[in-house]
């Protein structure tokens, strides 16, 4: 069997490498970055790199189906984030081949797949059976990522120039730890009040060594700030998340579901998040970060 | 701009249906206005329909309407603490005859829905009425938001919560005395074990009325895969308890948890009953150009055993469709009040008149029914020497309340009912 | 200007319930319409307020709820809206949705602008759109937070976890919004009247030529996430409460 993957960062190459065990196959990669072609002809059988592009779906849709057309893949993977997902339907939709999302673990079976998949805003798993090919976004943590190194190939692309869609892009700075790659998440939800209450939130990650962010409404709606975890943001898999005055609403929880320890604090008792934290505090986060914050000083010098 | 129809009917419950369904079937041009996102969406029910004015009026009806079990089993239970007492009544096949049936509301009203759209009715849901419009004294339509809708008839079915009523004066608010609250829970049990479990056939239903001195009455349906079990609790006593709290101590009981078991709760509502009877019935449900139909009138029959709306409804609105057709625009509709007496409603309501004054005394659910669970309790509990009746009855009487109260009691309930 | 907005009837989430082995009650389930869903047929309105757009709605399904769901996109202020006849169409894969709508598209178009919500909570979540743009070969802005039509471009904005990316691009196009692109008008009495008196026009699969492939559905489950639900009440002992966390944090648990 082949695999051909979308790959963007190590992390998520190395958990292919995981599924690429799982399933006994060749793993092939399109890369959109010069920067990750050391690390990733380690992890992949091939890497197809190409850069210097700006991330337009329609462009890189080309790309991947160029490649696609070399390696004629049986499984072809994406991360499942929004652009994965927006690259894999673009695929998919070419091909006109099956396309599942949000799969958290897959086996070959005589004549194709069995895939465990989240449905209903990830409260539920469905099992469900694919002929092959066939499109797959993978939920982000749901394979642990796997250290095997490969000498593999790598071959540069010619770049694809001509869109339809012309793309501006502005970046943020990422400052500290990357959200993705922090072993703590601290996250603020509606609990908070105004902007400024944020810095103990920062504080805090900054004393565990650790990475903070919000969820969508406090960036989205009040631009307290820019990266958010959620269905449309981040999502991560920390060893400890912590979230402070987050309700716990689907599109939120299904971003962190794959985190080691959930810890809430939250001062509504019937909040939906306490049904999915292993750790609850149910009180005013205004009186309970600061004694936090205090004792953590003292605790960790 | 506004638009102009026959008749405007506010409510798209059984009532609001009903007059819809007879008046399209007349050629009138009507528009029903549905405050819910679907018609039913702001019902609360028990569970059971009394089946005449369908039979009379929509026939064919049990061809397709969403019926779940038609009632063969009618039981009176009184939950003591730990145990329960009830007195069964099997009921023979009646195929064409009387009869009552389990449904979901919603269920059935979105079938009278489509019933009444086949006729051509516009049924218009998630809009909110605010006021009626009057011209010279006659009502002549209503507005909702920016928007009019001109009409010669205005029907309002609007249910137990008469804001519309309430807002022009046509309806006093209801003293907390005539108000209950129904809480209602739906449990998934699954056809096999409620056949099981319940002692039923695959079609065949359950009513059960329950008493009980923590918190006086209630209620339990059986639907094909469904137990309902609710309960009716008056704002005037019990009014530290809250609706949710209420249906766990039921669900809790050992007797109903084991009716109950391994089933999940798939639906939870809570609703205002008036209960007032004949002395919450408007005395006058009709004006020029209008006419009050259904719950918002207080046309609902409390006979202590059963609460009935949904039959009720549908023969006031067909009533009140009746005096729209002989009455001319602009004049009032008084004949739907005499059609209302004509049609022995009002005196099935003025017999029961007494009903809710007997309800709303706290003996008869409170210390009554503990009265009767002590008695039992000392009659089937096996001692070394049993008691005579009389020995058990004084013993569980004792401190309670007078023998003597105790029979005027039951004198004023029998005589009422 | 013609603009086409696919709808979806999905699976009320908020109002699942599951049966104590875990399995979900799909079947009684309320049904309701995606809410990024709303927000398409918005903006497909506003460009029919703008720019005198045509604008036209598509629903893959012919339950009562998806009738009365085209018709409350009338009541919204669409002009024209089809139903596409199909059995089962919750066991549909998502490339089959997409090519149904493709198929319909050519079939009843052109159209220079194809809107669809971003995601829906249930199945094919943010796929789609893409799907329809590559079935049908023209290009896509996907999970855009808002939208302009410019001198005949269109323009939008698109915020993700990296930054901020910003799209211009004639159409013909295929357009996700989400759910912050706009807050989606409550229709008025009159506009729920009239669209109780519009037509819901009618398509086959047959009709539009598609051939169905299945791709089998074995069980569905509730996630189980094993997770330990420890509370502690903050009001009751305040210290300890903090003290708990601080020994979670540091990793002495």
């Amino acid at each position: 069997m082949r695999i051909l993957v979308y790959g963007e960062t190590v992390e998520w190459l190395k958990q292919v490498r995981e599924i690429a065990e799982i399933l006994n196959s060749e793993v092939y990669g399109v890369i959109p970055s010069r920067e990750l072609v050391n690390q990733a002809s380690k992890i992949l059988d091939k890497a197809y790199v190409f850069d210097g592009l700006t991330y337009e779906p329609n462009t890189y849709h080309k790309i991947i189906r160029r490649v696609s057309d070399k390696v004629k893949p049986d499984v072809t993977l994406f991360p499942s984030t929004i652009k994965g997902r927006t690259l894999a339907g673009l695929y998919a939709g070419e091909k006109g081949q099956p396309i599942i999302t949000d799969v958290l673990n897959l086996r070959y079976i005589a004549g194709g797949l069995e895939i465990e998949r989240l449905v209903y805003g990830g409260s539920c798993i469905a099992t469900i059976r694919s002929t092959l090919p066939a499109t797959i976004c993978i939920s982000i943590g749901a394979f642990k990522p796997s250290e095997k190194q490969v000498n593999g190939e790598i071959e540069y692309l010619e770049e694809i120039r001509e869109s339809a869609v012309q793309t501006e892009f502005r970046s943020r700075e990422y400052v500290g730890v990357p959200l993705e790659r922090a072993e703590i998440v601290v996250a603020a939800g509606r609990g908070f009040k105004k902007k400024e209450d944020l810095e103990i939130v920062k504080e805090l990650s900054r004393i565990l060594n650790g990475a903070w962010s919000v969820t969508r409404p406090l960036a989205a709606d009040y631009g307290w700030s820019d990266t958010w975890i959620g269905i449309s943001g981040a999502t991560i898999n920390p060893k400890i998340y912590l979230a402070v005055g987050v309700s716990g609403q689907p599109l939120h929880m299904i971003a962190v579901r794959n985190s080691k320890t959930i810890i809430a604090i939250n001062k509504d008792p019937s909040a939906p998040i306490f049904n999915e934290a292993d750790y609850g505090v149910i009180g005013d986060l205004y009186q309970v970060l600061p004694k936090l914050l205090e004792k953590l000083k003292k605790k960790l010098g | 701009m506004s638009e102009k129809y026959d008749v405007v009917v506010v409510g798209g419950g059984p009532a609001g249906l009903s007059v819809a369904y007879f008046l399209a079937d007349k050629g009138y041009t009507v528009v029903v206005l549905e405050r819910g996102l679907e018609p039913g969406s702001k019902n609360v029910f028990g569970g059971r329909v009394y089946s005449y004015p369908l039979d009379k009026y929509f026939p064919g009806w049990r061809r397709d309407a969403p019926i779940e079990r038609w009632v063969r089993r009618e039981m009176l239970s009184i939950l003591c603490r730990e145990n329960m007492a009830s007195i069964g009544y099997q009921l023979s096949r009646k195929p064409d005859g009387h009869d009552s049936f389990t449904v979901f509301l919603s269920r059935l009203l979105k079938w009278m829905a489509s019933k009444v759209e086949e006729k051509n009715v516009l049924l218009a849901s998630n809009v909110r009425v605010d006021e009626m419009l009057f011209r010279d004294g006659v009502a002549c339509g209503v507005r909702a938001g920016e928007d009019k809708i001109e009409a010669e008839y205005v029907v309002i079915a609007e249910g137990a919560n008469t804001l519309l009523l309430e807002k022009h004066g046509l309806r006093g608010r209801p003293s907390p005395r005539d108000i209950a609250v129904g809480v209602k829970e739906v449990v998934r049990v699954g056809r096999e074990k409620i056949n099981e479990r319940f002692g039923l056939g695959d079609e065949e239903g359950l009513a059960q009325f329950l008493i009980s001195p923590v918190f006086g009455g209630g209620f339990i349906y059986t639907m094909k895969e469904y137990v309902s079990v609710g309960v009716v609790y008056r704002l005037s006593f019990n009014n530290h308890v809250e609706g949710k709290d209420v249906i766990e101590e039921l669900r809790m009981h050992p007797e109903i948890s084991k009716l109950l078991e391994g089933g999940v709760p798939v639906e939870y509502s809570a609703h205002i009953i008036r209960e007032g009877g004949y002395k919450d019935l408007m005395s006058k449900p009709y004006g020029k150009g209008y006419v009050v139909v259904g719950d918002a009138a207080g046309l609902i029959l409390n006979t202590g055993f059963t609460v009935r709306g949904v039959d009720l409804a549908i023969e006031s609105g067909r009533l009140a469709a009746e005096a729209i057709t002989k009455t001319s625009p602009g004049e009032e509709l008084s004949i739907y009040m005499d059609l209302l007496r004509r049609s022995g409603i009002i005196d099935a309501l003025k017999k029961f008149k007494n009903v809710p004054k007997i309800l709303s005394n706290q003996r008869i659910y409170v210390e009554y029914p503990d009265l009767i669970c002590k008695l039992l309790d000392n009659i089937y509990s096996v001692d070394e020497f049993p008691e005579t009746l009389n020995e058990s009855l004084k013993k569980a009487v004792k401190g309670k309340t007078s023998i003597i109260r105790l029979l005027l009691d039951l004198l004023m309930t029998v005589r009422s009912l | 200007m013609r603009v086409l907005t696919p709808i979806k009837l999905t699976v009320d989430i908020s109002q699942l319930k599951y049966e104590s082995s875990g399995e979900p009650l799909i079947d009684i389930a309320p049904r309701k319409m995606g809410d990024s869903d709303k927000c398409a047929i918005e903006e497909a309105v506003r460009l029919k307020e703008k720019h005198n757009a045509h604008t036209v709605v598509v629903t893959v399904g012919s339950t009562p709820d998806h009738e009365r769901m085209v018709r409350d996109a009338y009541a919204m202020g669409i002009d024209e809206g089809y139903i596409i006849e199909v059995d089962g169409h919750e066991n549909l894969q998502a490339v089959n949705v997409g090519e149904i709508i493709a198929s319909m598209a050519e079939k009843t178009g052109p159209y220079d602008l194809i809107i669809l919500g971003a995601g829906s909570l249930d199945t094919h979540s943010y796929t789609l759109g893409p799907i329809v743009a590559s079935r049908i070969g023209i290009p896509i802005i996907a999970s855009v937070d808002s939208l302009n039509y410019v001198e005949g471009y269109i323009e939008a904005k698109s915020v993700m976890e990296d930054g901020t990316y910003i799209y211009r691009s004639k159409p013909p196009l295929v357009v996700t919004v989400t759910t912050e692109a706009n807050e989606p008008r409550i229709p008025t009495l009159k506009t729920i009247l009239k669209s109780k008196k519009m037509e819901v026009k009618r398509l086959s699969i047959e009709q539009l030529g598609v051939r169905l492939e299945k791709v089998g559905l074995v069980e569905v489950k509730k996630y189980i996430i094993q997770r330990k639900n420890i509370v502690w009440d903050a009001s009751e002992d305040f210290e300890k409460a903090v003290d708990n966390l601080v020994n979670l944090l540091v990793g002495e648990v």
